[in-house]
């Protein structure tokens, strides 16, 4: 029975890792097959076609390709106007996550294909440009998303970080009882520990994921020194509090690597969302010039 | 196995309050996931924190990787009997005696809620990167509106607002500059920073008649305007002249734009003459020359080189290339060999040659001669009028002045001349002279033209007419007509060739008639020439090699009709004017 017991536990632990599928494979690589056709088919065009004037996107294939792209880039940003629209199931967002990934490839090929190979000082390479660092960030989230939330799981395990913080809480409550019957400077150090700790901060020091003067650790550190020339019940005392300061040193740095892992998962976004605003603006203004200069 | 599960609270007096319910199973888990028997729903507590089973008579609670303290003592497992104290997390759990029909009663009691310090350190944390000063909106939003008035809004009020393009021209960069796609064309960029030039109208193609605004003589390529309009009336300028494609890109050179319609020419012109031609190494027919038939001075026929019969040169002219080509010539100066640009002289460019003249390339050795006796005098090339009176003024000289006015051998010119004696003369005698002098021409005439000098080069005429004194022998030299290009619908050009001999191309040593015509054919041509595609040794040859499109002669391009291409650009306009 023990066992049994035993292997529950054990099933319970990696339900999640079974029931989790990559966004690449989804559906068997279907995306990652349409997109290849796509990109076939689009340099099988390129090279067919011999236009007269010279390949650029102002021939019959050219306008094409621009088509398709643009089109592309206008579905691919409505992905995030429907991904927070939570009325559709999860297995959708994930389908439409993976044709995002592999079809918003795509548009290297196609995208360079239709302006053939030409670039400019001008406002249409400059969409080109943005569309190119908007993928290449995507491909970081894509990197970032399939490697951060194992990372995380192992980190975390079962714990949550709202659950961190309520044990680094619950320990500090604990030191603070400890250290009452303790000399002032350690008492001190536990409190400056207990006020000053923080977890994350700007978003340089989220990314960096720790705290060069982290208070914990400075109390760790000073209770194990001055805690040398305790005796008796307080040196007992402070025993137990540098055990408790060691597991809130080690929570911390969980928490903290936890907000790192976070940040490291989102900080693209922060590139590819907002160059994807000025993508739209820019190949909007791409297609007017164009036309309006015929 | 069945447990009666006693949750324990206390009132506001610290009183316990027991609310009791009971469980069964086999194994009855305890952990904060909602699957447990036992829900502990505290986050201290694993999801599955530990299960409690029976082992023949005694009840186990069993925490694989949870903590547990039995009776304060940390234990992964521990045999519940009877006040038996098990600490798992916040909660504490007492072991009771069963009542009937239970098995284990298990009072359990949070005894440790959550610490107030959580609040304290949510306070201090900024644990996500919404939190911090980055912002997805706020850059969109600055880019946004950023790019829409630099890249759109700017370009567009200059294209719309002639004040404004008045001042925008001057600046080192013009308003609509970011929307240029490319270089434009060497001849186009003196102009390039006013895209307004040939961008009239917005959303309306660039329209022929800016570009004929310039180009104004820009020959067509067919020779009517009627079969031009109907051939070409769909066509804009820009269809072929697309700009922006770097500084020497502006004209098509593809033979597949000559092939879409010479590879059929019957489908546009159902009695054309013209064969088709798509690729000069495998579809282009034989080379046509164009030849002079006469009377008039442009009656020209094309005469296939296959159609040898007809291929006569009809110059009017006697030119033996083989005589002239031969090794040591006779000359006035002695014997000389003639080589073909003794007479062939380039022109300035290098492309063609200089016509040939009777002054600078016959004349040398073809001297004209009147007075066999007189070496020293000759009649002028060209106007018959002119030799007649150059003849008549020499005998005429010799005869008043009774001397040689030039250092001549008088021989027998001065036995046959009428002797005039010194001092004044007559008018008796001053006719007699010149009476002589006359006839002496007249008969020199004779063996001028048609013996000894003329005819050898000419076809002369004779013709009989009533002159002041009696009939008079009017001589006659048809006129020449040298062809200077046999194939004047081609380009060729001789300074590009000049890596090769004369007769590689000319076979003209054993042509002893001017009938003859030494223009190589298309086999000749095609020794060197590829078609389209390349060819191991052999240069390839599209159709703009030897031919132009806009062929000189031609009646221009109609503009197309402009008003029903208006149509919708006229509310444009309208509304652009509103604007400004």
């Amino acid at each position: 029975m023990r066992g049994v017991v035993a292997r529950y536990a054990a099933v319970n632990r990696g339900a999640y890792s079974l029931a989790h599928q990559s966004i690449l494979a989804y559906a068997r690589y279907r995306y990652l097959k349409v997109a290849t056709a796509l990109v076939v088919v689009s340099v099988a065009a390129y090279f067919w076609d011999r236009p007269p004037n010279g390949r650029y996107g102002g021939t019959w294939l050219g306008y094409t390709l621009g088509t398709v792209g643009a089109l592309l880039i206008f579905w691919l940003l409505y992905f995030g106007v429907r991904k927070r629209r939570y009325s559709s199931n999860a297995g959708m967002v994930q389908g439409w996550l993976s044709a995002h990934c592999y079809l918003g490839t795509t548009l290297i090929v196609i995208a360079t294909l239709h302006a053939a190979f030409k670039v400019g000082w001008n406002v249409h390479t400059l969409a080109y440009m943005l569309m190119l660092v908007v993928i290449f960030s995507g491909f970081y989230g894509v990197y970032a998303y399939l490697r951060y939330p194992r990372v995380m799981t192992d980190n975390l395990g079962d714990d949550t970080l709202q659950m961190l913080l309520i044990r680094i809480a619950d320990l500090d409550r604990q030191s603070r009882q400890l250290a009452l019957s303790l000399p002032d400077t350690i008492n001190r150090l536990v409190l400056a520990s207990a006020q000053g700790t923080r977890i994350g901060g700007p978003w340089y020091q989220q990314m960096r994921g720790r705290d060069p003067r982290c208070p914990t650790t400075a109390a760790s550190n000073g209770v194990q020194i001055i805690g040398r020339k305790l005796s008796g019940e307080q040196a007992k005392t402070n025993h137990q509090l540098y055990a408790v300061l060691l597991k809130k040193q080690e929570l911390v740095a969980r928490a903290r690597r936890d907000v790192q892992l976070k940040a490291w998962m989102d900080i693209w976004l922060y590139i590819h969302v907002p160059l994807s605003i000025a993508l739209l603006v820019a190949l909007t203004i791409h297609i007017v010039s164009v036309f309006f200069y015929w | 196995m069945r447990i009666l599960v006693i949750s324990v609270t206390r009132n506001r007096k610290g009183q316990p309050m027991r609310a009791e319910r009971l469980v069964e199973g086999e194994m009855i888990r305890l952990g904060r996931g909602t699957q447990c028997e036992i829900h502990l729903p505290d986050p201290r507590v694993a999801l599955f924190h530990a299960a409690i089973y029976r082992q023949g008579e005694s009840i186990f609670i069993h925490a694989p990787e949870a903590e547990l303290a039995v009776d304060g003592g940390p234990e992964r497992e521990a045999r519940l009997t009877p006040r038996v104290h098990v600490t798992l997390g916040p909660y504490e759990m007492t072991v009771e005696p069963p009542p009937a029909g239970a098995d284990l009663a298990l009072a359990i009691e949070l005894v440790r809620p959550l610490p107030d310090d959580l609040a304290g350190i949510k306070a201090k944390s900024r644990i996500t990167l919404e939190e911090t000063v980055l912002s997805k909106r706020g850059p969109a939003w600055i880019l946004a509106i950023v790019f829409g008035l630099v890249f759109l809004v700017a370009p567009v009020l200059n294209a719309v607002l002639p004040m404004l393009r008045q001042v925008s021209v001057k600046l080192p960069v013009t308003p609509d500059q970011s929307w240029n796609p490319g270089q434009l064309s060497a001849g186009h960029q003196a102009f390039g920073r006013q895209c307004g030039t040939c961008h009239e109208q917005p959303f309306v193609h660039v329209r022929d008649h800016v570009c004929i605004d310039c180009h104004v003589k820009t020959p067509g390529h067919v020779e009517t305007v009627a079969l031009q309009t109907k051939l070409f009336g769909g066509t804009r300028c820009a269809n072929c002249h697309a700009d922006h494609k770097g500084a020497e890109a502006l004209v098509r050179r593809d033979p597949d734009l000559c092939a879409t319609c010479h590879g059929d020419l019957h489908r546009f012109k159902a009695d054309t003459t013209l064969a088709n031609a798509t690729d000069f190494a495998t579809n282009h027919p034989p080379f046509k020359l164009t030849l002079w038939r006469g009377p008039g001075r442009n009656d020209m026929v094309r005469v296939s080189q296959t159609d040898k019969a007809r291929l006569v040169e009809q110059s009017h002219l006697k030119f033996p290339h083989d005589l002239h080509l031969k090794t040591s010539v006779r000359g006035p100066k002695g014997r000389k060999t003639l080589e073909c640009r003794s007479c062939h002289v380039p022109d300035a460019s290098g492309k063609g040659f200089e016509p040939i003249s009777m002054n600078k390339s016959c004349l040398e050795c073809h001297t004209l001669e009147f007075e066999p006796a007189v070496t020293t005098r000759q009649v002028p090339h060209g106007s018959v009028d002119d030799v007649m009176l150059t003849m008549q003024e020499f005998y005429a000289n010799i005869a008043l002045n009774n001397i040689p006015v030039d250092v001549v051998d008088l021989g027998e010119i001065q036995r046959s001349i009428p002797r005039l004696g010194g001092g004044v003369i007559t008018e008796q005698q001053r006719q007699r002279a010149l009476t002589w002098a006359k006839s002496k021409a007249q008969q020199v005439s004779e063996d001028l033209y048609a013996a000894r000098v003329c005819i050898v080069c000419h076809e002369v005429t004779k013709a009989v007419i009533q002159g002041e004194s009696g009939n008079e022998i009017a001589w006659g030299v048809v006129q020449v007509h040298v062809a200077s290009a046999w194939m004047p619908k081609a380009r060729f050009d001789h300074l590009k060739h000049r890596t090769n001999k004369c007769a590689d191309c000319h076979s003209v040593e054993t042509s002893h008639s001017s009938a003859d015509i030494a223009i190589p054919n298309i086999v000749n041509c095609r020794g060197c020439h590829a078609g389209n595609k390349p060819v191991p040794s052999k240069v390839v040859s599209t159709c703009v090699a030897c031919h132009g499109f806009h062929l000189p002669n031609h009646p221009p391009f109609t503009v197309r009709d402009s008003a029903a291409l208006d149509a919708s650009a006229a509310a444009i306009l309208a509304m652009t004017r509103k604007l400004q």
